[in-house]
């Protein structure tokens, strides 16, 4: 990773050019437009409210196993993969709100702040605050060396909801979340869409939108009112958010169709399409990718039968009938998660593989099963990073905390050194038989 | 899912807060230290430590097409720590900057720049005199105005004299300086006369001061509390009255929900019209009651609402009298803001009614006193009585669980005196081709009490000191843009007192706004 080539963007008017011709940025490309190396992406995905384990576990042993009813629908990518059961997400606070606490944890490894007051749920009679700790995507982001890329990391989603911390799994630092982008077009206008086609007007538009950024940043030094530590960290963060929206304004990458009409049943593939491009131009070399919410959610999937109640409701109630309708949702899940392995694995990358060839994938949820809320068995499955993971495996062995997943996104991205990740990891190294 | 129905598939919509039986049999009913109403002790009358606040997207979306006559919505998603939306914990990120600059553009693009067809003292009074003043809040500060002039002259420089305001404008509303409010505080620990002019308008109107507002502060008159109510008194009769007053009936009672159409298909089949009507009523209803001398018994009981003709066909036999303001409803169907049809609506599922759902929210809405969630495993299963059941029945025969019935018992039975209303918020005289029963036994205020339908419960809800408090809570909490805390608790029970009395919807607003809690800087900053 470290060797790659560090050869500066393209000149505004050379991008600007390409812009005309729908070339791709590709920032790991030399001079001579001969491949380096690409260097190790990384791609968190969620999706609420664990699963149903006797839909979800294969059977067989590690290597003969065979694809469960959930997660049939990844089997095409058998070779790409590795099932984890056995990990189990730690809150480390007293008390657990089910779903709210486990979401800014994910990620982070580190359990959500209760020493700060400002979310309530009077119905459990507790207040809290974000998150803790950085999500490990995030802490890779700050680490990275090489070539930067015009994002330092891309979120999209669908259906996460408004500000909360039982809505968010990406944190910059402490009270701090990064939302995704949970609508499909305009996703595609943020990554795609931020350079108008005809070369005069996106001069114009690069010219002024610096001019008026400028202008904004300097407004931010106006304020009169005394502010706290914490609100002065606000406003820095802000201020850093609108530098970092003036670097992605000038990425130039080769557009996908636009998303055309959305819908709830299409746009997470609609999402990952833009994902796969976003990733094959070198928009970034960190994503996360989150399916709705980790609380309260009842959304119907009418699609697959579930055309009352809703989602969380069914995830609470462990009568068969209930569970078979939820294992049909889980499975269409899969099938999302396949489908966006498949636009990964179908998108050429600069070395002449796949983007998912470079790319690790992991894919979590906030909590094991619906019904009780349990946090001791949650399930994990890793795709993609042919030259790191020992796919084509099952593996369900001792129970493992979730942090050694987040040492092991470390590790794959290049942070070798690191052998504990949050501050509830009591254990060291990434997750025992991932990798080669 | 076949026929299996669960507690909570009757019990809960989507959204943060939900409620379910403790299964505890000892326990109590729920009441956590949150919900436990602050006691009036201390003399000392701080201001709410509400740390700064970013708009709401709404409050964004009012202002400018008050501004700029531009109807538009940022992107942006809000905070909701609390009942109501306030941002102000996190950061803007990534792609909310990325959205405010969407939206700026957006704007622009097609507002009207046409008095900067030419420099000169026409651009610069409308760019800053009138749109930099009404988002700012405030005249620009002299080193915003030389930043906004070097903008200006920019793109003066690349398109003519539109093309400045254009750059202008487009900086101005993705500037902090009108995303936030700068709320500047005197030597004597009040906020200034700007500050107090721009938290009246978002409370009361929900979007910026208008030049009357901004005129005032100028001049020096937002400083004592006469001038303080004599100002929200204006704000009040002012048709804009009902931005601010959709902020906080609409989070209060989460009418958001009408709008899921992931959710409720059966409502979306209504129409736009209908359903937007639905929402806009309860607002409506309140504005009315503020507008006529309401208190909080006409709130909780009052059949006379706004006229919506949108709405005749769900009121149906319903509607006694119209007039073109007014609707005179049938007391013994309709009674209070909680029996409206988008209220009943937004507490139910597609297709059914939830007694739980319903019964939840007059626990948490008017009592502030939700129950706890459900124990991690219990079988919420209801059990299967056969095939044509009431809503009422199904949920009775789980009563002969103890571990259910200590909490739904009173939380169902408070929504079973809704069951004359039906998912749409149409009445119903029957269901399965059995009567209606909306005569119902819960326990309040640790008594037991037998009501009979809508207004049955809202006699006795208005007798609930509880409830007086509560309401009180949620406006202190609502205005403040902070849950209420002990420092509150006076201003509270004041207001719960007054709320009580002939005008005492009018001088809710009136005892806010001239609070120490409200009008007083936040204090010692940590």
């Amino acid at each position: 990773m470290s060797r790659t080539n560090r050869r500066q963007f393209l000149s505004r008017s050379a991008r600007l050019a390409l812009a005309g011709s729908a070339a791709a940025l590709f920032p790991w490309l030399d001079a001579r437009g001969d491949v380096v190396k690409v260097p190790m992406r990384l791609l968190l995905v969620f999706t609420p409210h664990g699963t149903v384990w006797d839909q979800w576990r294969p059977t067989g042993g590690e290597t003969d196993f065979t694809f469960s009813p959930i997660l049939k629908p990844l089997e095409a990518h058998r070779d790409r993969l590795v099932i984890m059961e056995g990990i189990e997400i730690k809150t480390g606070t007293d008390y657990y709100i089910p779903h709210t606490y486990t979401m800014p944890t994910l990620w982070t490894g580190s359990p959500i702040d209760t020493v700060t007051q400002e979310f309530c749920r009077e119905d459990h009679g507790k207040c809290f605050g974000w998150n803790t700790g950085v999500s490990v995507d995030q802490f890779i982001v700050s680490k990275l060396t090489g070539t930067p890329t015009p994002y330092g990391s891309i979120e999209l989603g669908y259906g996460c909801g408004g500000l909360h911390p039982a809505t968010r799994m990406i944190y910059t630092a402490p009270a701090q979340p990064r939302s995704p982008i949970d609508d499909p077009q305009s996703a595609f206008d943020t990554l795609f869409g931020s350079i108008s086609p005809n070369l005069e007007q996106a001069k114009k538009d690069a010219i002024r939108r610096k001019s008026v950024l400028d202008g904004v940043l300097g407004d931010f030094d106006s304020r009169r009112a005394k502010l706290s530590a914490k609100d002065k960290a606000r406003l820095e963060a802000h201020a850093d958010s609108i530098r970092e929206v003036e670097v992605s304004l000038d990425a130039v990458c080769q557009s996908p169709p636009a998303p055309g009409e959305v819908n709830s049943e299409t746009a997470m593939d609609q999402q990952s399409e833009l994902l796969a491009a976003a990733l094959a131009c070198g928009l970034t070399r960190v994503a996360s990718f989150q399916l709705r919410i980790a609380d309260n959610d009842n959304t119907l999937y009418p699609w697959v039968g579930l055309d009352e109640g809703g989602h969380h409701t069914l995830s609470h109630d462990s009568n068969a009938d209930a569970q078979a309708t939820l294992a049909k949702v889980y499975t269409w899940y899969s099938a999302r998660i396949a489908h966006l392995l498949d636009r990964l694995a179908a998108m050429p990358d600069a070395d002449g593989r796949s983007v998912l060839d470079n790319t690790l994938v992991i894919w979590g949820s906030e909590l094991g099963r619906g019904w009780d809320h349990d946090i001791q068995n949650v399930p994990f499955v890793f795709a993609g990073a042919t030259d790191l993971l020992n796919p084509g495996r099952y593996l369900s062995g001792s129970v493992v905390q979730h942090n050694r997943i987040l040492v092991a996104a470390c590790h794959a991205m290049g942070l070798g050194d690191v052998q504990q990740y949050g501050s509830l990891d009591t254990g060291s190294g990434p997750v025992p038989g991932l990798f080669l | 899912m076949g026929r299996a129905r669960t507690f909570e598939s009757l019990a809960l919509a989507s959204g943060i807060a939900f409620a379910a039986c403790t299964g505890e049999i000892t326990d109590p009913g729920g009441l956590s230290p949150t919900s436990s109403a602050p006691l009036c002790t201390s003399t000392a009358s701080p201001g709410a430590p509400v740390p700064m606040r970013r708009l709401t997207a709404a409050q964004v979306e009012r202002t400018v097409d008050d501004v700029l006559g531009v109807k538009a919505t940022p992107d942006v998603p809000d905070e909701k720590l609390f009942t109501f939306k306030s941002n102000i914990s996190s950061s803007v990120d990534f792609s909310s900057a990325r959205a405010y600059l969407d939206f700026a553009e957006a704007v622009v693009e097609t507002a009207d720049l046409s008095a900067c067809s030419a420099t000169g003292a026409e651009c610069d009074a409308w760019l800053f005199d009138e749109v930099g003043m009404r988002l700012f809040r405030r005249p620009l500060y002299d080193d915003e105005r030389t930043r906004y002039d070097a903008l200006f002259e920019k793109g003066l420089a690349e398109g003519g004299p539109s093309e400045g305001a254009r750059w202008v404008v487009e900086g101005m509303l993705q500037s902090p300086s009108f995303l936030y409010l700068d709320e500047v505080v005197g030597t004597d620990g009040y906020l200034d006369d700007w500050s107090m002019a721009a938290r009246l308008s978002l409370t009361i109107w929900g979007t910026n001061p208008d030049h009357e507002l901004l005129d005032k502060a100028a001049q020096g008159l937002l400083s004592s509390p006469e001038q303080i109510v004599a100002e929200a008194d204006r704000l009040l009769a002012d048709p804009r009255s009902v931005g601010g007053l959709t902020d906080f009936v609409d989070q209060w009672f989460r009418l958001e929900r009408l709008d899921d159409a992931d959710a409720r298909p059966d409502l979306q089949a209504l129409g736009d019209d209908t359903i937007a009507a639905m929402r806009r009523e309860p607002v409506e209803f309140l504005a009315n009651l503020i507008e006529s001398g309401g208190d909080l018994d006409s709130l909780l009981a009052s059949s006379t609402t706004a006229a919506h003709p949108e709405l005749v066909s769900i009121y149906q036999d319903d509607l006694l009298e119209q007039s073109s303001s007014q609707f005179i409803l049938d007391p013994a169907r309709r009674a209070g803001i909680l029996s409206l049809p988008g209220v009943m609506a937004a507490l139910a599922h597609a297709g059914s009614t939830a007694p739980t759902l319903r019964g939840y929210a007059v626990l948490a809405n008017f009592l502030c006193d939700p129950p706890n969630p459900p124990p991690a495993g219990v079988n919420i299963t209801l059990p299967d009585i056969g095939e044509g059941k009431t809503t009422r029945e199904r949920l009775e025969a789980h009563f002969s669980d103890p571990a259910c019935a200590n909490c739904h018992q009173s939380m169902d039975g408070m929504g079973f005196a809704f069951e004359g209303i039906d998912w749409l918020g149409q009445t119903r005289t029957e269901e399965f081709g059995k009567p209606i029963d909306d005569s119902t036994t819960f326990s309040l205020d640790d008594a037991e009490v037998t009501v009979e339908g809508p207004r049955g419960l809202a006699n006795v809800l208005s007798e609930s000191a509880a409830v007086a408090t509560c309401v009180a809570r949620q406006w202190v909490s609502y205005g403040a843009g902070m849950p209420d805390q002990d420092e509150s608790a006076c201003l509270v029970q004041r207001i719960s007192e007054r709320i009580q009395e002939p005008n005492g919807l009018h001088d809710m607003v009136r005892e806010l706004v001239k609070s120490d809690w409200y009008r007083r800087g936040p204090g010692e900053q940590k």
